[in-house]
């Protein structure tokens, strides 16, 4: 029974705690029955999607410095989404409409594909710029005006990011 | 005071999800029809929710969370199509 | 009654960002700066209704599932706007009207 191997460690712990805190959320009232069946449902939906989920060294939130760090990102992340959606109401709400839509391409070496997902959403989120597409060793992005294409040099995310791939 | 609130907030959201039905319709391609679809899925879910606070039915705020989802497996499902011509 | 009005207030906002999202589907030329203007305002605005409705309830039980639709926005819109864009890109229903060239 390979799949039984490791069933104790952190990797899988972590997923079922997670599973069980949502199926707690879920339930209407929490007696023993549906705490019981909660917990046999999440161990089996753990073991069953074991190499689905991700490996250790993929998350890098499991350490509490990480997590603390995330905080505060997230934190900056918020003031910046408010100040794209401003810009997008101006530039939406403008009778001309002064748009000058192009692709850019920026080079950025991540390994790591948390950081991947993190970075995408980031530039996502922030004024002018959407993630098109990722290839081997640039992300393809598209830019609404030409000011957010040169804001993406060196913003804050890209700094954040590095810093975190070179910690790793 | 506040249902009256939360009351006028979904009769705006439900003209805004016309509007985007509008872009459903006539997006001249396949990519701008997804968009609007999944715009539209965001405001249904915020009605739904909307809609249990009113009512006071609070079940209602775990279909918005399933709605959500679905929607979001959706739109994944249908951008594949667009890309490769087949789901898998 | 501070509270009330600190939800209208957010309620409002949110109301206000849906309506500048749908304006930026209609009004925008083409499929990837629409993408700009829903992305964006369908996120915030869908987060402020929900802080909005949070604050409403309370420390409750609702409120935890409320902010657990939050977070599922917040990860997921953005996820789906790149998938629809790489789809867009990639596909051979580029519209035609797009500048595909990529500046460095």
């Amino acid at each position: 029974m390979r799949m039984y191997k490791n069933i104790t460690s952190k990797k899988m712990a972590i997923p079922f705690l997670l599973l069980l805190s949502f199926w707690l959320v879920l339930t209407p009232n929490i007696t023993v029955e549906s705490i019981i069946i909660g917990m046999i449902v999440s161990a089996l939906v753990v073991l069953y999607s074991q190499n689905l989920l991700f490996e250790k060294q993929e998350i890098p939130i499991y350490k509490m410095a990480n997590f603390i760090n995330m905080i505060k990102f997230i934190g900056v992340l918020i003031v910046e989404v408010f100040k794209a959606n401003i810009d997008v109401a101006k530039i939406v709400l403008n009778p001309s409409l002064p748009i000058q839509p192009h692709f850019i391409k920026v080079p950025m070496m991540l390994k790591n594909d948390f950081n991947k997902v993190i970075y995408g959403n980031s530039v996502t989120l922030t004024p002018g710029t959407l993630t098109v597409d990722i290839t081997e060793d640039a992300f393809i992005i598209h830019a609404l005006t030409n000011d957010a294409a040169e804001a993406m040099e060196n913003s804050f995310i890209e700094q954040w990011i590095i810093k975190q791939e070179d910690e790793q | 005071m506040m249902i009256a609130a939360f009351t006028a907030t979904l009769i705006f959201l439900a003209l805004l999800t016309f509007f985007s039905l509008y872009r459903a319709y006539s997006g001249p391609s396949a990519a701008d029809r997804v968009v609007a679809i999944n715009v539209l899925t965001t405001k249904i879910a915020m009605l739904i929710v909307l809609l249990s606070m009113i009512t006071g039915q609070e079940i209602f705020v775990d279909v918005a969370l399933i709605y959500a989802m679905m929607g979001f497996i959706a739109t994944i499902c249908v951008s594949k199509y667009i890309e490769k011509g087949k789901l898998f | 009654m501070l509270i009330n009005g600190v939800a209208i207030i957010m309620l409002i906002g949110g109301a206000f960002f849906f309506l500048v999202g749908t304006i930026g589907l209609i009004r925008l030329p083409d499929a990837f700066t629409r993408m700009h203007a829903t992305t964006k305002c369908d996120t915030l605005g869908a987060g402020m209704i929900l802080v909005s409705l949070m604050i409403n309830q309370g420390f409750h039980m609702i409120s935890v599932k409320l902010f657990i639709i939050l977070l599922f926005i917040l990860v997921t819109n953005p996820t789906a706007a790149h998938i629809i864009a790489k789809a867009a890109y990639n596909s051979q229903h580029m519209p035609t009207d797009v500048d595909s060239s990529i500046k460095e």
